[in-house]
């Protein structure tokens, strides 16, 4: 009895260390900020939505988050189709020296960005796409691309082979194999990786940060260089930290087991 | 048994821009690294190596590497060590676990940016909720000591998810009758878990070190935004330090330098990771 | 509907030789079956004549036309696989559907068709369900659905009924028959099982190492085995094999386990080592003595329901024969086998070929 109550005080602790700062920053958020500065009281008196209503009056978030969400949508449809296309010819075709090809995919995703990131700068000022969401997805997509060929790859490796012999004699060409079959059979899989592959791309600072400066900026950027005049307005910053975390938040609690599956997709051997 | 048709249609797109966009980029490093690039005024006259001998005398780069190895052993470690328990602890069978995993997941979802911002705010030394908790005045971010040591704390916490989750894969593939039968055999629930769950879970750890290492080391945006390298360079990692290089002060040629050293550094650990995984295997 | 000509195709696989020189005519409407032990190389045979493997040396022709180049859907033939390889994603109905629809035959024409090949295959009540929700013999009905809809000219089986358990094997053994009778569709039939074979082939080939051991009727396979491995591998139990030698006047009498057997079946003039085969289901087994009967010792009765199986022991031979029920046996007692003479099979020892 004595065990199993230690067991869930061990559990409350790890609950509240996961879960609290992101419900402090939500009470944070609906403070008036003349109590953001004090402590205590811990829970504000007098709630307001001020600091939400700012978020989209003062600080144009209505068009980062749409910024942000055209890069993460776009580079999610680009990094499926690429990767899908990649992993099925991996999996399912001859291809020569396959695995050296895999592994040659994984590593780029062992590439450091910082290292890329100044001849990426350049060819980009270069072609005209600086602070446009072209470069963002490109560059996402691209960096995606790895994580998205090798779930897609062991997802595909688990179709029966024969399935795909199937497909070819009652009549299907290799391309309509992957689009007619191999696809929509996949779309658990498929929909774990748009996931992942979404919220990598909605997170991502360092190329966001070097390649856009005002019109094609995204959220994590905005909320990094939030603009202070005197002081920090937290009030503000929490308020917009929660807009952008709950999304991913309500994904990932209603998709957690595939997110699970995703991420330890090949890395545990069953 | 495999199709005639050849796959390498299908797979070359992707490398195509997989070389156009990762390797053909390192290469243009390289390149700019032997090269005096000032981008403001068009500058650009090469130099051989003379980056790289600035680069070894360079003591703010020594201090970046000092920072950027202290920052990966430590929260490495203590990843590695909190997550292990928290996966031991998940497997457990009780009510709530499913939304027990949910729970622990939400560090991983948060946006880096958005952690560190709210760290930030916990940690202020004024009206952070930290400071009122422990009924102390520490100026967390403001003293070197204090500031890479947060910096680490925010880094364990965003990240220990990842780890738990991978950890508690390789839990679940142990079978259960090795435990029943090391009861029978008569060992303590220390001695299962030092003869059973390590051993078996050693694999898993070792694919976890490699991930968690790689990213520990080239860690930019969590320290950017919570510390942006201060106080006095106490928590300036060698990504941060070629990140300002590049893009404060301009020089691309220098700013390459430094991050070709990330490359390289992090390409020797995954070699390293990726010895130690074969080498076991056979 | 079409016949299969393969002549001197071989299948190397990196270094090693999987297919050697393989000759082989398939007649328009013919039911020919591909025996072998696993490993053999008959469903490498099959993929080629799919079109899902390329051959590496020779040829194979459709009525003539060689199709070596042709892709799976250019050669117009259908398959039916060992794990059914349904769609798990569609239902029935589409299962069934898809050849048409890769076809791109008119809606109306796909409905017809798929009703009346789930009337003939009895799959009326199923058409909405998925894969997963049918039985392992009405997974097997609907692949063969999918196969036969859109009327191939050749029809491919590989291992078909292997997944499904004994009794309803058998059941979908007459009905693949059947089914055969109906459309009269060139179908080749790869099996491991020897007794699959000989219920519902027209031909057989006995395939071992790549290489064809023989390639006859059901019965000549079962009365005629070409070499002592065809003589093993089809008939159940196995067949009994001796070491013998035929000696003296004219070689027309083998020497084996110590007796001598007088037989007419050895030409004149072949004289040497040989290994003697008889079928246990030849050998009849008796615990009374009997004029011509050989003594042996009884060591295991196995029934069979109207009869028994008794292994015996005779010399220093281990070996299988057949007995009433009523003959008065015992375990490790005395009995006496009878077998015809002409149902002896004799075999080279050096090389395993057929004498006589």
């Amino acid at each position: 009895m004595m065990k199993r109550a230690g067991f869930y005080a061990l559990l409350a602790v790890v609950m509240l260390y996961c879960a609290g700062p992101l419900a402090w920053q939500l009470i944070t958020s609906i403070k008036l900020s003349g109590e953001i500065a004090v402590l205590p009281p811990l829970v504000s008196t007098n709630p307001t939505a001020a600091h939400y209503l700012s978020v989209f009056h003062d600080y144009s978030f209505a068009r980062y988050i749409l910024n942000s969400l055209i890069v993460a949508g776009s580079t999610t449809i680009l990094s499926l189709l690429l990767g899908s296309i990649c992993s099925f010819g991996l999996a399912k075709l001859r291809v020569p020296f396959a695995s050296l090809v895999l592994a040659f995919i994984l590593s780029v995703s062992m590439f450091p960005p910082i290292a890329t990131v100044s001849p990426l700068y350049i060819i980009i000022r270069t072609l005209g796409l600086r602070d446009t969401l072209a470069a963002l997805v490109m560059t996402h997509t691209v960096f995606s691309l790895p994580l998205t060929v090798w779930v897609l790859t062991n997802f595909f490796r688990t179709v029966p082979d024969d399935i795909y012999h199937a497909a070819r004699i009652d009549g299907c060409r290799p391309f309509q194999v992957y689009w007619k079959i191999m696809l929509p059979l996949s779309l658990p899989a498929v929909f774990t990786t748009a996931i992942l592959v979404f919220i990598f791309s909605w997170n991502e600072f360092l190329f966001a940060l070097t390649f856009t400066s005002a019109s094609a900026r995204t959220v994590p950027v905005a909320i990094a260089l939030f603009p202070g005049i005197h002081e920090m307005p937290w009030g503000e910053i929490a308020a917009a930290s929660v807009i952008v975390t709950l999304p991913i938040i309500l994904l990932v609690l209603l998709f957690q087991r595939k997110i699970v599956e995703g991420l330890t997709s090949g890395a545990v051997k069953g | 048994m495999k199709d005639k048709e050849r796959g390498i249609r299908y797979v070359a797109p992707s490398l195509i821009v997989l070389t156009l966009v990762t390797v053909y980029p390192v290469l243009y490093v390289f390149y700019l690294s032997l090269h005096r690039k000032l981008l403001i005024f068009n500058i650009s006259k090469f130099i051989a190596l003379d980056n790289y001998l600035f680069l070894i005398r360079d003591e703010r780069f020594w201090n970046a590497l000092r920072n950027t190895a202290y920052f990966t052993g430590l929260s490495v470690a203590l990843e590695l060590l909190l997550g292990l328990g928290i996966a031991v602890l998940l497997n457990r069978s009780f009510r709530l676990k499913g939304a027990s995993r949910a729970i622990v997941l939400i560090p991983w979802a948060i946006p880096t940016v958005v952690s560190a911002r709210m760290w930030e705010m916990m940690f202020n030394t004024d009206f952070g909720v930290i400071n009122y908790l422990l009924g102390v005045k520490i100026n967390w971010l403001g003293s070197p000591f204090w500031a890479i040591h947060a910096a680490i704390f925010v880094d364990v916490w965003k990240t220990t998810p990842f780890v738990v989750i991978l950890l508690t894969a390789g839990l679940q593939v142990i079978p259960r009758e090795l435990y029943s039968a090391a009861r029978i055999d008569g060992a303590g629930s220390w001695q299962m878990f030092r003869s059973v769950t390590l051993p078996l879970l050693l694999p898993v750890i070792l694919v976890v070190l490699l991930f968690r290492t790689l990213d520990a080391f080239r860690v930019f945006d969590a320290v950017y935004v919570l510390t942006g390298g201060g106080p006095a360079n106490s928590t300036e990692t060698v990504s941060i330090y070629a990140y300002k290089v590049l893009f404060q002060t301009l020089q691309f040629g220098y700013g390459s330098a430094l991050s070709l050293v990330v490359f390289f550094c992090t390409g020797s650990i995954g070699i390293f990771y990726i010895r130690l995984m074969t080498g076991r295997r056979t | 509907m079409a016949e299969i000509r393969i002549i001197g195709v071989q299948k190397k696989f990196g270094g090693s030789v999987i297919i050697d020189d393989l000759d082989l005519v398939i007649g328009d409407g013919e039911f020919f079956t591909i025996v072998g032990p696993s490993g053999c190389g008959k469903s490498t045979i099959l993929n080629m004549i799919a079109g899902l493997e390329a051959a590496t040396g020779g040829s194979i022709l459709f009525d003539g036309v060689t199709v070596n180049n042709a892709s799976p859907q250019e050669r117009d033939v259908a398959m039916v696989f060992q794990n059914y390889a349904l769609y798990p994603h569609m239902t029935v109905f589409e299962n069934i559907a898809f050849p048409l629809r890769m076809k791109k035959a008119p809606k109306s024409v796909i409905a017809r068709e798929v009703g009346s090949v789930a009337g003939l295959l009895d799959l009326d009540g199923l058409l909405g369900r998925k894969p997963r929700e049918l039985s392992g013999g009405q997974r097997q009905r609907v692949a063969l659905g999918r196969a036969i809809i859109r009327k191939p000219r050749v029809f491919l089986m590989d291992e078909p009924l292997s997944n499904l358990d004994a009794q309803l094997r058998i059941a979908m053994r007459s009905e693949i028959k059947k089914l055969h009778d109906q459309l009269r569709i060139t179908t080749v039939y790869v099996t491991h099982d020897q007794s699959e074979a000989l219920a519902v082939s027209d031909r057989i080939a006995v395939l071992d190492r790549g290489r064809i051991q023989q390639c006859e009727t059901p019965r000549a396979v079962y009365e005629r085995p070409a070499n002592a491995f065809v003589g093993g591998f089809i008939g159940s139990p196995q067949m009994n094999f001796l070491d013998g030698s035929i000696g003296g006047r004219g070689g027309r009498v083998i020497a084996c386990n110590g007796m001598e057997l007088k037989t007419r079946l050895v030409t004149a003039g072949i004289s040497g080592k040989v290994t003697v085969g008889i079928r246990p289901e030849d050998i009849t087994v008796t615990g009374k003595k009997r004029e011509g009967g050989f003594k042996v010792e009884a060591m295991f009765l196995e029934p069979a329901g109207s009869f028994s199986w008794v292994d015996f022991k005779w010399g220093h031979h281990v070996m299988k024969g057949r007995s009433d029920n009523d003959a008065g046996l015992e375990k490790g007692g005395t009995a006496y086998i009878l077998f015809p003479v002409e149902k002896i099979h004799l075999f080279d020892r050096e090389s395993g070929m057929r004498i006589g």
